[in-house]
């Protein structure tokens, strides 16, 4: 098919120019614009603006569903990069802009006045970044605003979080898992999931906090699920490799089918035969798994994650292995998200639970024996170290529950917490804010209900707006 | 696909994409794909499509699983809501307290190394199918399943063919050495690397491998020659379709090499290949015959010394001097009158290695035959040497009567110094004699002649060869 030629281009350049619009508008909070490092930084973005716009024209950065897209293209992210671009998502987010569009002819002081004005000024909305863009004669940046939902489908995440339940009942009850119509329907719930982690981590975050006892298996694989993708996308993996980990981690589990439900239920330790039973459960996975007739990225992933789950980073745990050397990195982040959630979660075999903050230091505690321990470190700065469900008392004698995780850059002990006590009760109290110095809040205590560990997260909005979306749509 | 929903800033990328996907619908239903995962790992920003899937269609997802899912969340808050009310203090009523834990910050920081590995570790995570085969392959060693287990060894073979595809040796090599240990080590897998061998190399795959082979220089070659002579055995009958079809003389002669080893191509496998109509397949089969030193080639040898082309004969020779023994050697007298020189020449040689009484009789017919002189220069000798070995001290009237000069109708000089030299293959007083007469000569060829004769005869009488 014939299309204007595109000049070719590097994802690394795109990383370059991105990294380079994050450092002069970070330095602009700081340096005023006669400052010599100002003029640097400034001067490179301008110097990589210009090349570009040389080759084509005019150029857009813009950020769509937590990521940074150049043009149509993604910008990857990357271990070393992913603050600087959250820190641009979250701009561009307080500004309520999704794109900011370069000209031909944009000069570096234009550029220096945008940074000043995004670093500074009050974040008023997009019409007020127009107007005083404007204002100050800045005519080669144009502001492009958000508006929700204006040629995109909608998928309330509580919809979302249902319909993996809903496929993962679908798949239980199929004696063949390896259908392709069941498979079909996985890998689209398993898009949608990480369609809403990159639109809306936190809301889906906080569906996995719900613990849906009666049926652990389904919820659990969905959270496992969840939870895999939010560590992926903190990794900075592409979306196609995203969709790939959220299949293999929501299948995880498939050889717990086979075992017997009142030995997976049972009240008590397992004698040795039922832990040889359930011992057997990622090989069951994984020959289960083998039934797809063509091998893929994603079922061979799928394989390989089911068969690993319980290895440990040492290669200690189950099954034996002989040949491996290394638990494979998709193998390493559903281990976590795994065991977390298994944590968290209440069983019957436990009289006591571990609350979502105990878990986390358990996973610090084996790190780098259990667990990676740089996939430890990126899990807890995502969750923090009061994770969300985690049921705290706050040391102005409020007592709430954990219902988003800290913003990325901030303190990993100041998250945001909706109140439980009566007459506030729905509030939410961000930790992270200052007054005079000092924090409104701070955790005192971390509490335990009724010794399940945690409790929902889950605002109930979020099912007001799912029932909301379903009148619009029909 | 109910809708697609393009975008403002759409781009001709995007588009291209999305008529990239649409144009290879059908071959995506193959793959076991669908038009809605390719569309979406394509990741086009300024295109959004809204499926029919039933759990995405409001009114098909199941209305219980939300209603339940909001239930499960009013329930545990009230629980809680209660228990915080009832309680005077934390800790109290069903209500744990648990001391939050000290943990330092700056150590859940990720050094430069960690960060190094990370990108490491994304990079590597587009080989999924090294992982994938050492599953398989543990599977495989620690499990009760067998050869028998259909989906184990398709998925092998899968990976093996998948490792192919790539050009990835070493990862392919990797699966069937482990697959041979396996075997040795279990014997339920016995066989099983030749299973998955005969699965998952293809033509096209062992025809890749070969023109690399004939092509590449320096260890590379030998990398994939090894590779492909690991892989003989089991290919052998594609390797036989590849020789027989393919015109590039230097793939044959690689598939050759590889297949001409001490063990050989099954018979059953070359026998049909001796009855095709192209000559050149015939030839080789007959060479990998001689290779494997399959006895049952003497069978056809009547039948193949009969062809029409020259060279299936003269191979047909060479092999059966190869495989040696009493029936080959009877078949090889057919050889010795063969229309065509050259395969007389080397049956004469074959058969003076051999022997045998009925070689004998024809040896000496041919040498008497009134033509014989007339015949190339190399076959004479042959004939000569062959005769002498066979038949010995019984040869030397005859050799003698061939170097003599007649009065009438003397032989060529070539001949007469030919049968002199012949007589150096024998050992006797007979020879001897006529050997000291020869040298007597005064003929300056027939002289020198002698003299080469009783060097060999030296030589033999030392344990060298003629």
């Amino acid at each position: 098919m014939s299309g204007r030629p595109r000049p070719a281009r590097s994802s690394a350049a795109d990383q370059l120019l991105t990294l380079n619009l994050v450092a002069t508008i970070r330095t602009a909070a700081y340096y005023d614009a006669e400052n010599s490092v100002m003029q640097q930084v400034c001067s490179a973005l301008y110097v990589h603006l210009a090349e570009r716009l040389a080759e084509q024209q005019p150029l857009k950065i813009g950020v769509n569903s937590q990521c940074v897209f150049i043009d149509s293209a993604r910008v990857r992210t990357s271990l070393h990069t992913f603050k600087r671009f959250a820190y641009l998502t979250e701009l561009f987010a307080g500004w309520g802009i999704n794109t900011l569009t370069f000209h031909q002819g944009v000069s570096e002081a234009e550029l220096m006045i945008l940074a000043m004005i995004m670093a500074r000024e009050a974040r008023e909305g997009p019409e007020s970044l127009r107007a005083s863009l404007g204002h100050k004669g800045v005519a080669h940046v144009e502001v492009d605003l958000v508006e929700p939902g204006t040629g995109r489908q909608v998928i309330a995440p509580v919809e979302a979080y249902a319909a993996a339940l809903q496929v993962g009942e679908q798949l239980r009850r199929s004696a063949e898992t390896a259908e392709h119509a069941n498979q079909r329907l996985a890998r689209h719930v398993t898009q949608a999931v990480v369609d809403q982690v990159m639109e809306d981590p936190a809301s889906l975050l906080a569906l996995t906090t719900i613990k849906e006892s009666d049926r652990y298996l389904i919820s659990h694989s969905a959270n496992v699920a969840i939870l895999s993708v939010l560590l992926g996308q903190r990794l900075g993996l592409s979306k196609s490799r995203l969709g790939e980990l959220c299949l293999a981690a929501f299948l995880h589990d498939a050889g717990k089918l086979e075992v017997p439900p009142d030995i997976l239920n049972k009240p008590g330790p397992l004698d040795s035969g039922e832990w040889e039973e359930v011992r057997t459960h990622p090989v069951t996975a994984a020959l289960a798994l083998l039934g797809a007739k063509r091998l893929t990225p994603a079922s061979m992933r799928a394989v390989v994650v089911a068969y690993e789950h319980h290895l440990n980073y040492d290669l200690s745990g189950y099954p034996p292995t002989t040949l491996k050397d290394h638990v494979s990195l998709f193998g390493n982040i559903v281990t976590i998200a795994d065991r977390y959630d298994a944590l968290t979660t209440s069983r019957p075999y436990r009289l006591v639970n571990l609350t979502p903050h105990e878990a986390v230091v358990y996973l610090i505690s084996n790190a780098g024996r259990y667990f990676d321990p740089a996939l430890v470190k990126l899990f807890v700065e995502m969750l923090g170290f009061y994770p969300p469900g985690t049921l705290v008392g706050l040391d102005t004698g409020d007592i709430g529950v954990v219902c988003e995780p800290p913003v990325v850059g901030h303190p990993l002990d100041r998250p945001a917490v909706r109140l439980l006590a009566p007459g506030r009760a729905g509030e939410v109290v961000d930790l992270s804010r200052q007054t005079d110095g000092r924090y409104a809040f701070s955790v005192a205590v971390v509490l335990n209900p009724a010794n399940q560990g945690q409790i929902p997260a889950v605002d109930l909005e979020l099912f007001n707006q799912r029932m909301a979306q379903a009148v619009g749509t029909s | 696909v109910r809708t697609l929903c393009l975008s403002p800033g759409i781009d001709a990328e995007e588009l291209e994409a999305l008529v990239d996907c649409l144009a290879h619908a059908d071959d995506l239903v193959d793959m076991e794909q669908d038009i809605v995962t390719a569309l979406w790992e394509r990741d086009c920003g300024h295109i959004d499509c809204q499926v029919v899937d039933p759990f995405l269609a409001g009114e098909v997802l199941g209305e219980g699983m939300v209603d339940a899912l909001r239930e499960r969340v009013l329930q545990r808050l009230e629980e809680t809501e209660s228990l915080a009310s009832s309680a005077r203090t934390p800790g109290q009523n069903g209500i744990g307290l648990v001391q939050p834990a000290r943990i330092d910050s700056a150590r859940l920081q990720l050094t430069p190394d960690e960060i190094q590995t990370g990108e490491q570790a994304l990079e590597g995570l587009s080989s999924v199918l090294q992982d994938f085969a050492e599953v398989l392959l543990e599977i495989a060693g620690n499990t009760r399943a067998t050869v028998a287990d259909d989906v184990l060894i398709r998925s092998l073979t899968g990976a093996v063919a998948t490792f192919l595809d790539a050009g990835d040796i070493k990862g392919a090599s990797f699966v069937l050495g482990s697959l041979e240990r396996l075997e040795s080590s279990r014997s339920q897998w016995a066989g099983l690397s030749g299973v998955i061998t005969r699965g998952a190399v293809s033509r096209d795959h062992l025809h890749r491998l070969l023109r690399e082979a004939s092509q590449s220089p320096g260890d590379e070659e030998g990398e994939i020659e090894r590779f492909l002579r690991s892989l003989a055995d089991a290919a052998a009958p594609s390797l036989l379709e590849i020789l027989a079809e393919t015109e590039d003389r230097s793939l044959r002669r690689t598939i050759l090499r590889l297949l001409g080893g001490e063990d050989g191509v099954p018979w059953p496998d070359l026998e049909p290949l001796l009855r095709d109509a192209r000559w050149y397949v015939v030839r080789n089969a007959v060479q990998l015959a001689a290779a494997g030193r399959h006895e049952r080639l003497v069978d056809h040898a009547p039948r193949l010394l009969r062809h029409s082309e020259v060279q299936v004969r003269r191979e047909v020779v060479r092999a059966l001097e190869r495989v040696g023994g009493q029936a080959a050697t009877r078949a090889l007298a057919q050889g010795l009158s063969d229309i065509d020189s050259s395969v007389r020449t080397l049956a004469a040689r074959a058969a003076g290695r051999e022997g045998g009484r009925q070689v004998e009789e024809l040896l000496q017919a041919h040498i008497e035959h009134r033509d014989f002189p007339s015949l190339p220069a190399e076959e004479v000798q042959a004939f000569f040497n062959a005769y002498a070995r066979v038949a010995q001290e019984r040869a030397v009237p005859l050799l003698d009567r061939s170097w003599k000069k007649r009065l009438i109708s003397s032989r060529p000089a070539g001949v007469r110094a030919a049968a002199v030299l012949a007589l150096g293959n024998i050992r006797g007083p007979a020879a001897n004699a006529s050997l000291k007469e020869a040298s007597r000569s005064g003929d300056a060829q027939t002289v020198r002649a002698a003299t080469q004769a009783v060097q060999m005869q030296a030589s033999l009488a030392s344990g060298g060869g003629a």
